[in-house]
């Protein structure tokens, strides 16, 4: 062996040890300081580049739509004179909404302590600009409305990571309420679909339907919407559904959510 | 000074990667890199690297550095099976590098599934083919940067 070699190979083995012995301080949690210290440093850039990406994307947004803008801008001409007409109707629509919302609210406040914060980026984790300054911990559900946005899996001082359902490492019981129930687990596929896994061949599913979280296993409130179904396929000689979920919201487009804090 | 600056590069990518370019571009830049820089700068540079991705991934800290190591021992073995001559035509190279990118997108990915405990092998095959043609794109340019940053036992490719 050359001597240039031996010293790659044993460069090779030092490192290979020193990562295996990292992984095993971080199980036991003795990386936690180190973890905050790159958080600190590390938040800052990745804000930056965040924001970095919604400016370009507005600009060059901006100008991809100018020519569909100025055909916009003739057919929303016409339809501003219509509208005149639909704006006492859409009252009475806003008011009945109104009503229905406090309806069906689903969080009451007296039960829940909701704490608001603002989508600062979205990668494989939502990135949400509230922290252990505001009391958020990891483990806590994010919700918008009734939609299920996810679990925070990693905080700093600033901002928290939050893990969407759509996310391959993400698992959670879910349950269709359809005359019957079908039960199963959802996992987050790698893209942003999901799958609705072990639901029995003779639980009733159909595409639109709804599904909620369990709440069995103590990490989530129950009654949160996951997905709808997008696709079912049922073959007799499988002992499984195959579900295709869609997000019940377009991560993409949310600009506020909320953190059960308690 | 030149010798940090491929480290430099790779931090920034590993960062464009943790935030807003949904690609690889770790694992791009180092299959490539395997090619035309020596053994112990690409060891440093996937230790570097991986533990950077973890720290900003919420993911256990050396996990990646452990795929990473081995995957580019792997890359650098069939690439030195390969490719033995000192100055090998980009037409052998090339596809050479595209087939180790994308078994190595897939393994990372089946790797990542099963050190998370979901245990799926479901690999996205559109992120997975966007990926190649980035590296198509990139590779020249990491060559051409390497040869402007060069480093000792350099490999010259024949156009």
């Amino acid at each position: 062996m050359r001597p240039s070699l031996t010293r790659e190979v044993s460069l090779f083995f030092g490192l290979f040890l020193v990562s295996f012995a990292l992984v095993l301080f971080d199980r036991i949690g003795f990386l936690q300081v180190a973890k905050s210290g790159v958080a600190y440093l590390s938040d800052p850039i990745e804000i930056g580049l965040y924001s970095f990406r919604g400016t370009v994307a507005d600009q060059l947004g901006f100008l991809l739509r100018i020519r569909g803008l100025v055909y916009e801008n003739r057919e929303l001409a016409q339809k501003l004179s219509q509208s005149q007409a639909e704006v006492e109707r859409l009252k009475q629509v806003e008011l009945e909404n109104e009503a229905l919302k406090k309806q069906f609210q689903a969080f009451n406040p007296q039960l829940f302590k909701l704490l608001p914060a603002k989508k600062v980026g979205l990668n494989r984790n939502l990135v949400i600009n509230q922290g252990e300054r505001a009391g958020v911990k990891i483990g806590q559900t994010v919700v918008f409305g009734n939609n299920l946005i996810g679990k925070v899996v990693s905080v700093t001082p600033n901002i928290a990571k939050v893990r969407l359902p759509s996310d391959p490492d993400s698992k959670i019981s879910g349950i269709i309420y359809s005359g019957g129930q079908a039960k199963g687990i959802v996992v987050g596929n790698f893209g942003s679909g999901m799958s609705f896994d072990k639901v029995l061949q003779d639980s009733e599913v159909s595409q639109g339907q709804s599904v909620l979280t369990e709440g069995d296993e103590g990490m989530y409130p129950n009654g949160l919407v996951i997905g709808q179904v997008a696709k079912v396929e049922k073959k007799d000689v499988q002992l499984f559904q195959t579900i295709e979920l869609s997000p019940p919201i377009a991560y993409e487009y949310l600009d506020n959510v909320f953190v059960i804090l308690e | 000074m030149r010798r940090y600056y491929f480290l430099v590069l790779l931090i920034v990518l590993t960062f464009l990667q943790s935030t807003i370019v949904p690609l690889n571009l770790v694992l791009i830049s180092l299959s490539s890199w395997v090619f035309f820089r020596n053994l112990r700068e690409i060891y440093i540079s996937a230790f570097v690297a991986g533990l950077l991705l973890d720290f900003l991934s919420a993911r256990f800290v050396g996990v990646t550095v452990l795929f990473l190591l081995i995957l580019m021992t792997f890359t650098y073995l069939v690439r030195a099976r390969f490719i033995h001559t000192e100055f090998p035509s980009v037409r052998a190279v090339l596809p050479l590098f595209l087939i180790i990118l994308t078994f190595g997108e897939i393994v990372f990915e089946t790797y990542i599934s099963l050190v998370l405990g979901s245990a799926r092998f479901d690999p996205n095959w559109k992120t997975i083919i966007i990926q190649d043609i980035a590296g198509f794109v990139l590779f020249p340019i990491f060559y051409y940067l390497s040869l402007r940053w060069p480093k000792e036992e350099q490999l010259e490719l024949r156009f």
